[in-house]
């Protein structure tokens, strides 16, 4: 089995989460925050619905500096749900295409990502797309729940039942 | 390359980033029935299910199939934060062993959980790795992330900085 396949296999599962998550993202309340150092919803929602186009130049550059960077800055203004999921459905489908068309030999490089002169990781394409991508975004699609929870919007089931949902 | 090969460092990042979180868990009474929502989980139970999940990839690696129903397995009770940090070592140190040792053959294999019956999961032992063990580890790391920060306790930068940490 090549590394590709074995990172697609829990792919489409975790797209799914943070897709049922999005879906119940509600409009209007973009600026709730449940702190005031955290996200606001309509950006933290646009955040995870971008996440998958980042993995995508993962796997088709060979490294990113930030500060020279040309890949285009997504924008994070959430302006519809609808709007919202179309750009995660996108994202997805680019970044899965990305990562099935990923050799072992690419999989394995190393993806050096920096801020100028700053290191920010230097690690297998697999391992920095595992870990700047795919688990950051169920960072996000977790801490999305929390706000739906906190906006009294039933949380769906992801890893077992929530409060509202069996998942059954 | 071995699918463990592949997991070993993920597992080593994603824990010590877990350990920095349960390092942070405040340790007085009131804050251990602290909820953002009267449906939430309360912190502590909250806090000792990130420690107790490196056990569940033990449990993943070490058996044939799992029935909680009849595993006598409880819930994690938290009475103390350095009790936590000591169950997530230990729990953490046997996963790790067993994942350094486990074929690409064990990881195909079909593995079943199950409560009184009812399957609750039927697939390989691989997908069982990462959505009950790895991806269920950041979720729930996650949640505990944004209750420290409802207890303005500083959140530690995860994948990139925190609103309190580069």
């Amino acid at each position: 089995m090549t590394i590709a396949e074995i990172l697609l296999q829990d792919y489409d599962l975790e797209i799914s989460n943070t897709r049922r998550t999005l879906e119940r993202v509600p409009e209007g309340r973009n600026d709730f925050k449940c702190h005031d150092k955290s996200m606001a919803l309509g950006k933290l929602a646009m955040h995870c619905a971008t996440m998958p186009l980042f993995g995508s130049y993962i796997f088709l550059d060979d490294g990113m500096d930030l500060t020279t960077s040309t890949r285009p800055h997504a924008s994070l203004e959430f302006v519809s749900r609808e709007e919202c999921l179309r750009q995660l459905d996108e994202n997805a489908a680019i970044c899965r295409k990305a990562l099935a068309s990923a050799s072992d030999a690419d999989l394995s490089a190393l993806w050096p990502f920096t801020y100028g002169d700053m290191v920010i990781c230097n690690n297998s394409r697999s391992l920095t797309f595992r870990q700047m991508c795919f688990n950051h975004l169920v960072h996000h699609t977790a801490q999305l729940g929390v706000y739906l929870r906190l906006n009294d919007i039933p949380v769906p089931a992801l890893y077992g039942p929530s409060a509202d949902e069996t998942g059954a | 390359m071995p699918i463990k090969d592949l997991l070993l460092p993920e597992f080593d990042s994603e824990l010590r980033k877990t350990r920095t979180f349960l390092e942070r868990i405040p340790d007085t009474v009131e804050t251990r029935d602290f909820k953002p929502h009267e449906k939430s989980m309360t912190l502590a139970r909250l806090a000792a299910h990130n420690a107790e999940i490196p056990g569940y990839l033990s449990i993943i690696l070490n058996t044939p199939d799992f029935d909680l129903s009849t595993s006598g397995m409880k819930p994690l009770v938290m009475q103390s934060r350095a009790q936590l940090l000591s169950t997530f070592d230990k729990l953490s140190a046997a996963a790790h062993a067993l994942l350094e040792e486990v074929s690409d053959r064990t990881m195909h294999e079909s593995w079943k959980l199950t409560d009184k019956g009812h399957s609750i999961y039927d697939g390989s032992r691989y997908f069982a790795v990462r959505t009950l063990f790895f991806n269920h580890v950041v979720h729930h790391r996650a949640q505990l992330g944004v209750y420290l920060r409802l207890n303005n306790i500083p959140v530690p930068a995860t994948y990139g900085p925190s609103a309190d940490e580069q």
